[in-house]
């Protein structure tokens, strides 16, 4: 399985926004996508001036630590090193970077929180159920040119529609394993959730912008086209963790009709952008748990925003998903 | 090492954590491997137990917290180790 070779030299891209239109992003990610559609102005407030919150809710803190843990035992698997192995190896890096911190004076500060589902047991309990859990993988790597496994897959291919530099926008993002499961190519993710794991927890990606973007750059770089994306879905609990699988699939008539959705949608980011002019969606501000924005966009426009979004948030750095991911 | 002490957060607001006895309070990088094994297996059994009663939480296992794991229970002495000094 090889990955087509303009897609390799594109990989070699690495500023995300067009030169000619510095607030317009060239490169788009699913969660870039996702941030524009849901409120114009949460994604100024996230992809341009880059604001995050000062203390991350646990939802957010505990999700991407799973998410990374998973993602490095799943390399070290596919690199051939034993399950017992990786578990240990990933088991110590959880604890030693998502389990506290170390205060000024050198002491060890262990992340305690309120939520009593997000938390250091609860993570490394997690990690350790899941491996167990799916001990024995039926999904196995795709093997790239090179013999290289297909875990931490970089991915970035143009799209039919041209930015203002006179080149095309790009679509990007990077996919934890491509792997084979049964006669399905699948891209495999990982997702944590409070939520009872069932068809009401699985219709959520159905449609969904990354499962659409992934099998489309699943059908895109590989010879062999991707079936969808097999969610590994952990349901936290304060005493359990519980996990299902479920392959959210495409049609290739879904994937042209979201492609072509995906366009629509830039050319209003490019408005936006042009016209320097980001407007709140406020059909949308109490969505997934409530917008980390609410109360900044409820403060009147101008200083008292900007006072407000000072104190609650920070810059951090450039969000840049054609940057190639590290998973180590 | 005291009763009911309390630590500050990573979120910045305090805790009481009960006795720190609770093996994840610990910093990772002061236990040995084989008492990092002896979690892991402690985690494995109550995978297994979970799964025993058929994917449902047992009253053994509500009747534990599950967010602690004792030091006792582990076998790990607690003189052995340093424990962070969180505030009181």
């Amino acid at each position: 399985m090889k990955l087509r070779p303009e897609d390799e030299a594109l990989a070699t891209a690495r500023n995300p926004f067009c030169e000619t239109l510095p607030t317009m992003q060239k490169a788009w990610d699913a969660t870039s996508l996702n941030f524009f559609q849901e409120c114009p102005r949460k994604y100024k407030f996230t992809v341009i001036d880059r604001l995050r919150k000062k203390n991350p809710p646990p939802p957010l803190v505990f999700g991407k630590a799973i998410h990374d843990g998973l993602e490095k035992f799943h390399a070290r698997i596919a690199h051939g090193m034993p399950h017992d192995e990786a578990v240990k190896e990933v088991f110590d890096w959880l604890w030693e970077n998502h389990g506290g911190s170390y205060n000024p004076e050198g002491k060890w500060v262990p992340w305690y929180t309120t939520d009593k589902n997000r938390n250091v047991a609860t993570l490394l309990r997690t990690f350790v159920w899941y491996t167990e859990r799916f001990k024995d993988d039926p999904v196995e790597p795709l093997v790239l040119e090179g013999g290289r496994p297909a875990v931490e897959v970089n991915f970035v291919f143009p799209i039919d529609l041209e930015c203002p530099d006179g080149d095309s926008y790009l679509f990007c993002g990077h996919i934890d394993k491509l792997g084979q499961w049964g006669k399905y190519v699948v891209a495999q993710e990982h997702k944590s959730t409070t939520m009872q794991l069932g068809s009401k927890y699985f219709n959520q990606y159905n449609p969904n912008i990354q499962v659409s973007m992934y099998t489309t750059a699943g059908r895109v770089i590989l010879e062999r086209p991707a079936k969808g994306v097999l969610i590994d879905a952990m349901q936290m609990g304060w005493s359990f963790s519980r996990f299902e699988r479920s392959l959210v699939g495409r049609s290739k008539q879904l994937l042209d009709e979201w492609v072509e959705e995906k366009k629509w949608w830039i050319k209003q980011a490019e408005d936006c952008a042009k016209n320097d002019y980001w407007p709140g969606n406020d059909a949308s501000c109490s969505k997934y748990g409530g917008c980390p924005f609410r109360d900044a966009c409820s403060k009147g426009p101008g200083t008292p925003r900007k006072m407000f979004l000072n104190a609650s948030f920070e810059p951090k750095e450039q969000w840049n998903p054609l940057e190639p991911r590290e998973v180590g | 090492m005291t009763e009911n002490q309390t630590v500050a957060t990573t979120d910045g607001t305090d805790l009481s954590v009960g006795t720190i006895s609770d093996v994840f309070s610990i910093d990772p990088r002061e236990l040995t491997r084989d008492q990092k094994d002896r979690i892991i297996e402690k985690l494995r059994e109550r995978h297994k137990q979970f799964l025993d009663a058929g994917q449902k939480v047992t009253p053994e296992m509500k009747g534990e917290d599950q967010r602690k794991m004792s030091l006792d229970d582990l076998g790990i002495d607690i003189d052995e180790i340093s424990v962070p000094e969180g505030k009181s």
